[in-house]
């Protein structure tokens, strides 16, 4: 019998571990996946990861079910990763909630000249691996949006509900991380190999 | 319309949130401008790489590694937790100081009156009511004299003297008590200043 995730809360909350031990199997893989995106390397990620399920755990007490069980993972899931990025490799200005301060108004920069016909390039495979490099290069708040949104095919409403922020405010996040993300891919490429 | 605006309709096209009207006015635009027909093409494929990245893996390790990490309980309010290794020290010597604080303040009440009307045995004449008669002007005088020692003025009433030794013995028992509940439940209790 597969138990729904309510279910396995609850049974979970009155100390049955191999209930949450289900809910970690069903869930460690968009969690990881999440926090790979957000941290930028495996090892701190499944750390990362590891944190988000202990911190569940302690606090299913205060899981009250008013959003789904995956919603409430991600949005512990993104501080753990907003924390492990910052005592790692990211910046610290740009390992929060808020905004990257961006030099233009989030449009992405005019295509390069010597591209003359760049969307070629997708069609290899070693680009595509660039490209899903790129995604968490990006400042942690905008790999979280395009990881939720693009890889995960979590709703507005979802991802408004992890990051707490309002649904205006994620459309808003991802616009701009995907000209962030277009603009960073630009960038990485060497102009000689363009062509 | 010129290339700027385009480029801004083509991410709001990634979302379908164009009307359709704005459809065709991007469509009209794309039709004659090859800049933002490479720009469409680049932002579809882009698009289209990032949905099919393949969903990475954790470890074989990762579901045991979180259960090794997981608390006895996730109640951190339930009774077994109060006997969680950790935990005992701090708490029995909140409950030890609980209790002398109460007894304090039992005797300062008036030990004699509480004995006399609720203890039966003192209706019986004999030697064990003697005995618990002399037990009891033993512990009177003993707290009498530890109380003296407690940083309020003599004057002050009994009753509020005790009650503010046990105010602060639950004050400071509970401070012990957050902090060793803090570091049983791992190395990453402070990180993150937060509840979820």
């Amino acid at each position: 019998m597969d138990l729904s995730d309510e279910e396995l809360v609850a049974r979970a909350r009155e100390g049955d571990r191999p209930a949450f031990a289900r809910l970690v199997e069903r869930h460690s893989v968009s969690v990881y996946n999440l926090t790979l995106r957000m941290v930028g390397n495996r090892e701190d990620a499944e750390e990362a990861a590891q944190d988000v399920f202990v911190r569940a755990y302690r606090s299913l007490d205060r899981f009250r079910g008013d959003s789904r069980f995956s919603t409430w993972l991600y949005r512990i899931a993104v501080n753990v990763s907003l924390s492990s990025a910052r005592r790692s490799r990211r910046d610290l200005s740009t390992t929060s909630l808020s905004e990257p301060e961006d030099d233009e108004d989030g449009l992405p920069m005019q295509l390069p000249d010597p591209l003359a016909d760049p969307a070629e390039r997708f069609e290899q495979a070693e680009f595509r691996d660039h490209v899903r490099n790129m995604v968490a290069a990006l400042p942690p708040i905008y790999s979280a949006v395009i990881s939720m949104y693009h890889m995960q095919s979590l709703s507005y409403d979802e991802i408004a509900e992890a990051l707490e922020l309002p649904i205006g405010t994620v459309k808003a996040r991802l616009f701009r991380a995907r000209a962030a993300l277009r603009k960073l891919i630009y960038r990485s490429i060497e102009p000689d190999t363009l062509s | 319309m010129n290339c700027e605006s385009t480029q801004r309709m083509l991410y709001e096209a990634v979302d379908r949130a164009l009307t359709p009207d704005e459809r065709r006015l991007l469509d009209a635009h794309l039709a004659g401008c090859e800049r933002c027909r490479s720009e469409a093409a680049v932002l579809d494929a882009l698009i289209k790489t990032v949905e099919a990245t393949p969903a990475a893996k954790p470890s074989e390790a990762f579901l045991s590694n979180v259960m090794a990490q997981l608390p006895a309980t996730s109640r951190s309010s339930s009774w077994s937790s109060w006997f969680a290794p950790s935990l005992v020290f701090p708490r029995l010597v909140f409950a030890i100081t609980l209790a002398a604080a109460a007894l304090v303040w039992l005797y300062r009440a008036s030990l004699a009156e509480i004995v006399e009307n609720f203890l039966p045995v003192q209706t019986v004449a004999g030697p064990v009511t003697t005995a618990i008669r002399d037990v009891q002007a033993y512990l009177q005088a003993q707290a009498g004299a530890a109380l003296t020692h407690l940083p309020v003025p003599v004057s002050t009433s009994v009753e509020w003297g005790s009650l503010l030794l046990v105010a602060t013995t639950l004050a400071v028992g509970y401070l012990l008590i957050r902090a060793a509940e803090n570091l049983h439940v791992g190395r990453s209790s402070f990180r993150i200043g937060r509840r979820y």
